[in-house]
């Protein structure tokens, strides 16, 4: 006889749900121990990211940093002058 | 006709123009003084109790309430179901606060994984075991919260600033990214005959332009599915890791110079963090000019959104043997929202930028970019609920979006590489550093 224990339908669900933020959680906590330890360009990209707090994850240029930095051309941290124009284009020995 | 395509009361009776409203509320709020500090999850390492401290937790309820009483106002004018939309609504909030809490995790946040993913990740996990009810559909109004997050961030695009960053960042970002479009249509449409011609243009976008918010634009220029929104996303942001790590570690292989180096990262990585993180890599000088060469990248958004839009409605959408649309047509289909989004940016750039200054734009959009984040942020949690994977899985069609995605970046990787040599190689103009 086989009498194998049958979860409700609603349960199993609930159960999956619980099952995937479990996982998730794992994962997290997976990536949090083991980044520091990654060898080669990954190991060496996310080390970068985590000494010099940089926000990977910004979508937009005005969440890499605070949108003063961008705005103001005298302490703008990327506010560098490419204003050339094709006038002073490199004179070529 | 012309009588039936428009009337006044669109202006309180549909969503697109209240996108308009509530962002400008919000705007408006933040430069009156009213609302003075908009509250954001903070970062935490190993307790997560940490990301969101008792001080922030009051501020983070009333953004909750006012945000909610705000969209309640709206559905009641657009005589939608506002009292089913409350509980929604709250739930699908704290679903958000929840994404971002994973998404500042320092680990998390150092590999790039957004608030966005986590959000659609929430939505597609609740979906796809428990099912979302339906009570919760009724607060998943994800085009009415994208479409105000997409006009909160035309404030944020602003042409001044990037004008003046100059030529050089121009012939890598302006030249090689419209050619790129070009080519993934042609190759999305034409060989690989994709017949959903709005995934096409949303991967060319996200693919050339600048990730997730280019992608979030154009889909709702073209009024995509949410299904193809969610592709699209997923696949940017796996791809961006990957390049992220991968493109810094190929340049110094190559052995190209920082500046080449950088414009050639800043043109090809698909979202700016991770241009900025791989740039940093190679030192300073390619740093800066990958973050410039984005940023001039990140203009186009609008630019992109408005040509979609218009082409979307004055030619895709309409059948081959019907009339061509009129002018009042085409403005009667014309997604408004993408108005107020050009609007805001034109506005910032060219009159508050003059007129308050640097330092006070800086400070209004250091509070409209938290709160914009916020409404891509529920917006995700809501396409995620809206979403399954029988949906997801019936979008990649033997897996042509990737071939699309993979062959257009190579694309754009050599064609990049071409212009960053030109533009930054001291061959068109004079070496930047």
């Amino acid at each position: 006889m086989n009498e194998s224990i049958q979860l409700p339908e609603s349960w199993k669900r609930v159960l999956f749900l619980g099952l995937g933020m479990v996982s998730t959680v794992g994962v997290v906590i997976a990536l949090h121990f083991f980044s520091p330890w990654l060898p080669g360009t990954a190991g060496a990209v996310f080390k970068n990211n985590m000494e010099q707090n940089i926000n990977a994850e910004a979508l937009l240029y005005t969440e890499v940093g605070d949108v003063k930095e961008f705005l103001n051309q005298e302490t703008g941290r990327y506010g560098i002058d490419l204003s050339m124009s094709i006038s002073k284009a490199a004179k070529k020995p | 006709m012309e009588d039936k395509l428009q009337s006044w009361s669109d202006l309180w009776m549909k969503e697109d123009w209240w996108a308009i409203w509530f962002a400008a509320i919000l705007t408006i709020a933040v430069y009156v003084g009213i609302i003075t500090h908009v509250p954001k999850i903070g970062k935490w390492e190993t307790n997560p109790l940490n990301a969101i401290p008792l001080e922030i937790i009051f501020p983070v309820l009333t953004m909750l309430v006012g945000i909610g009483l705000m969209t309640t106002v709206g559905m009641i004018l657009m005589k939608e179901n506002w009292k089913k939309y409350i509980p929604g609504f709250t739930v699908i909030f704290l679903i958000g606060i929840i994404s971002y809490i994973f998404a500042h995790q320092t680990t998390i946040k150092a590999w790039g994984i957004s608030y966005a993913i986590w959000a659609l990740f929430f939505g597609l996990l609740i979906s796809n075991t428990i099912g979302t009810p339906d009570w919760l559909l009724k607060g998943a109004r994800s085009e009415m919260f994208i479409k105000t997050g997409l006009v909160l961030l035309g404030a944020e695009i602003l042409f001044s600033k990037i004008l003046k960053l100059g030529a050089p960042g121009l012939v890598v970002a302006w030249i090689v990214t419209p050619t790129v479009i070009i080519f993934m249509w042609f190759f999305g449409t034409r060989w690989l005959k994709i017949t959903s011609k709005q995934l096409v243009i949303i991967i060319a976008a996200a693919t050339s332009v600048c990730g997730v918010s280019a992608a979030i634009a154009t889909a709702a220029a073209c009024r995509a599915k949410k299904e193809e929104l969610t592709l699209a996303v997923g696949m940017t942001m796996i791809f961006t890791v990957t390049m992220m790590i991968g493109m810094p570690a190929l340049t110094k292989f190559m052995g190209i110079s920082p500046e080449v180096g950088g414009a050639w990262l800043g043109g090809t990585i698909d979202s700016t963090g991770a241009v900025v993180a791989a740039g940093a890599l190679l030192g300073e000088n390619a740093e800066k000019v990958a973050a410039v060469v984005k940023m001039i990248q990140n203009i186009l958004i609008g630019f992109m959104a408005f040509v979609v839009a218009v082409l979307w409605v004055a030619k895709v959408d309409r059948s081959e043997d019907g009339p061509k649309p009129s002018l009042m047509e085409i403005w009667y289909r014309f997604p408004k929202f993408i108005l107020g989004f050009v609007l805001a940016s034109l506005i910032f750039s060219f009159v508050l930028m003059p007129v308050l200054g640097g330092d006070e734009v800086a400070a209004i959009l250091e509070q409209t970019k938290i709160f914009r984040g916020w409404f891509f942020c529920i917006a995700f949690v809501s396409i995620g609920l809206e979403s399954n994977f029988k949906d997801l899985a019936s979008q990649l069609v033997g897996g042509k979006p990737i071939i699309l995605y993979i062959v257009g970046q190579s694309f754009n990787i050599v064609l990049t590489l071409f212009a960053a040599w030109l533009a930054f190689g001291g061959i068109l103009f004079e070496k930047v550093f």
